[in-house]
């Protein structure tokens, strides 16, 4: 979609993505887990602009999702 | 085939006016503007688009700023206003990228920080406090911190900031303006000769009357009607700026002579560009446009043969052409109005018939290729670096490199 391709053409690494839909089933929130650098401010106005992109929130490094999902992805 | 009906055509789109305007940051722009000693005005292609350039021109003679123009933006104050610089950056007038190192306020309106207009960063009004103006707000702080950013639309915020800002007599400042123009003046070679670069595109323009529309390709014909083409009005000037392509220009002006058929549209393209679009020359005459299209005509890619010439140690390599096209012969082939500026006797008067006959037509302008643009700017270079004709010398290249 338009959020990975954002970032894909600017060669920002997404380190994890999830995608789910919410409990309005015309919405859906998508968590990115991306490292800290310099250029994050810029993507997330970039996101801003994106006609599908109703809002973006940031959140610290230790949030648990990609934690409790993570569990599912061990080798 | 099938038969449709609708009662309507689906309405054009509307701009969304969702902004509010950031009250304490106008202020706080209002008070930077009126402190400042030395300001000048920075209008780019923002301020086309939303047609904001009369209260831009209102703003800037309120407070008497010298105002320099992005390519883009150029239209939006006349070229020969008293207060205009012109263009800056790259191939600015040497007074304008001097005036910039000097400035102490910086309004950005419409404006986006590109490199070709910056030059290195670093050094670009490194002393001045930017109050940035942009529709965009991920345009601001993007590439220069700005002192205030404002995301607005540009009319909206002007007429917030203008009952806040105090008007200004011409002072110091304007004379120091005025001393730099005589310091540091814009030389264009040749310019009474209507067969040199130059020289055609100031009688051009001295002999077009009535409504114009001024298009161009990409390269030094580009250039050079950046800087010496004396635009009047908003949207005059069609270019494709930021995305340089290179046969944008024939198409754009057939676009221009159809919404507009009782304007001249003059052309300025260069022998490579106009091949890149050259069947469009089928469409002007179909619809037989007032479609002037001059080929500044050097038998090469221009402004890479200069880069590498200046640059590449005259390395010239894929930008020069061994076989000379004959665009008049071309144009023929077209059922086009054609003329050779390179085997007439009087140039004045086939300029004058090419322009006065209505109708579609092609005018080939040979032009040496050593004919470079200047000033330029090095890559990587600072404004203040600029490369003037006559102080190319080897010695510059190598401080250059270094």
């Amino acid at each position: 979609m338009h959020v990975c391709s954002l970032f894909a053409r600017r060669v920002f690494n997404v380190d994890g993505v999830l995608c789910l839909p919410t409990g309005d089933v015309t919405k859906s929130r998508l968590w990115l887990r991306v490292k800290e650098d310099l250029r994050l401010e810029q993507m997330i106005l970039q996101l801003q602009k994106l006609e599908d992109v109703l809002a973006v929130r940031r959140h610290g490094a230790s949030h648990a999702v990609f934690e409790r999902i993570g569990e599912y992805f061990r080798e | 085939m099938a038969l449709v009906e609708f009662d309507e055509w689906p309405k054009n789109g509307v701009a969304d006016n969702n902004f509010s305007l950031d009250m304490q940051s106008i202020q706080d722009a209002a008070t930077i503007i009126n402190e400042a000693k030395r300001p000048i005005v920075y209008v780019g292609g923002g301020a086309i688009h939303s047609e904001a350039s009369e209260s831009v021109q209102a703003l800037i003679e309120k407070l008497n700023a010298p105002t320099v123009m992005t390519l883009m933006g150029l239209g939006a104050l006349p070229s020969r206003h008293p207060l205009s610089l012109g263009m800056l950056g790259m191939h600015a007038a040497p007074f304008t990228n001097h005036a910039l190192e000097e400035c102490d306020a910086l309004i950005a309106l419409g404006a986006r920080f590109d490199d070709r207009a910056t030059g290195k960063v670093a050094q670009f009004c490194p002393d001045a406090k930017i109050v940035h103006v942009d529709i965009d707000a991920s345009e601001l702080n993007k590439i220069k911190n700005a002192k205030i950013g404002i995301v607005a639309d540009l009319d909206d915020a002007i007429e917030a900031l203008s009952p806040l800002i105090d008007s200004k007599e011409a002072d110091e400042w304007n004379d120091r303006i005025e001393q730099l123009k005589g310091e540091y003046p814009m030389y264009m070679p040749d310019l009474v000769d209507p067969t040199s670069a130059y020289g055609i595109i100031d009688h051009v323009a001295g002999m077009l009357e009535g409504e114009t529309y001024i298009t161009t390709d990409v390269g030094q014909h580009q250039m050079r009607v950046a800087q010496a083409y004396p635009f009047e009005y908003p949207r005059q000037w069609l270019t494709s700026g930021g995305l340089g392509t290179m046969g944008f220009g024939l198409p754009a002006a057939i676009g221009a002579a159809l919404e507009k058929p009782e304007a001249t549209v003059v052309c300025f393209t260069g022998d490579g560009s106009i091949l890149m679009n050259i069947q469009e020359l089928i469409t002007a005459v179909e619809e037989n446009l007032n479609v002037k299209i001059f080929v500044c005509n050097n038998n090469s890619l221009g402004l890479v043969h200069q880069q590498q010439d200046l640059f590449y140690e005259k390395r010239i390599f894929a930008a020069n052409y061994s076989r000379a096209v004959d665009f008049v012969k071309i144009a023929e082939g077209f059922q086009m109005d054609s003329f050779d500026l390179g085997t007439c006797v009087d140039p004045m008067s086939l300029i004058a018939n090419a322009l006065a006959k209505p109708g579609p037509a092609l005018i080939n302008v040979p032009i040496d290729v050593y004919h470079k643009v200047f000033p330029m700017v090095p890559p990587g270079g600072a404004n203040k670096e600029m490369l003037l004709r006559d102080r190319v010398t080897a010695r510059t290249m190598n401080q250059i490199k270094q």
